[in-house]
């Protein structure tokens, strides 16, 4: 029966196609949203083993779903969404209120 | 110098580079993130932070850059990361700033991690890279 991971442990090499399926899925994003929506996938040899709204679903989604055979696979993960117009983010510059502010 | 490339995409514009995080379990995990020179420090969706081995988490107040009142609370921690591509290159690990926030955009961002790199996109050719002093 297959198995699934999620990263390497230090002694392993990173495996020949974790950045091939980065590419993959980057090509494929606006079909891959079109067909399950926004959030997390879990991709294997170009293959969408999960997918869900949160890493955690997505990969329940894949254990269900994993290729026949009696490996262990460590697929990639990823987010699949629409491209964003706003992405920078920073700290709040919200001046806080202070006492001196709740005496007026 | 650690040379790491990016990659780099036309419609829409943007790069992207490889962060690779320790898991709780022990296990490191490649986490793709767009370089985005306009944020603070680096930009997780909140469901991360319940797989990777962070240190000192806190709450804190985030906003969308220029958009007032676009408010969102977020865990910001600190963390160990290395940068790779897929050439093999890869930095040693440092520490950096990270946030947690109900997103699933992941953004690579200044603190700990942009302010230490030279930054060198070059649209027309679609490539680029990030270079870091040892």
């Amino acid at each position: 029966m297959t198995t699934m991971r999620l990263g390497q442990w230090d002694d392993e090499p990173t495996p020949p196609h974790t950045f091939p399926d980065f590419a993959w899925i980057s090509e494929n994003q606006q079909e891959l949203v079109a067909q399950y929506g926004e959030g997390f996938v879990l991709v294997y040899e170009k293959q969408v083993l999960g997918f869900g709204a949160t890493l955690q679903e997505a990969m329940a989604n894949a254990e269900r779903n994993l290729p026949p055979g009696d490996g262990e696979i460590i697929p990639v993960v990823d987010t699949i969404h629409r491209p964003y117009a706003i992405s920078s983010v920073r700290r709040s510059t919200r001046i806080p209120l202070d006492s001196s502010t709740n005496a007026e | 110098m650690t040379r790491v490339s990016l990659v780099v995409h036309p419609d829409p514009g943007h790069a992207e580079t490889f962060l690779r995080f320790r898991q709780k379990n022990g296990t490191r995990v490649h986490v793709k993130a767009v370089i985005d020179t306009g944020s603070h420090a680096t930009l997780l969706p909140a469901t991360w932070e319940h797989e990777l081995d962070i240190r000192n988490p806190r709450r804190v107040t985030l906003e969308r850059a220029g958009v007032p009142g676009l408010e969102f609370e977020a865990t910001e921690a600190t963390i160990m990361v290395r940068v790779e591509d897929k050439e093999g290159n890869s930095t040693a690990p440092f520490e950096i700033t990270i946030w947690f926030a109900g997103t699933i955009e992941t953004l690579t961002g200044f603190d700990g991690l942009l302010n230490r790199a030279i930054l060198h996109l070059d649209m027309p050719n679609l490539s680029g890279y990030l270079e870091f002093p040892d």
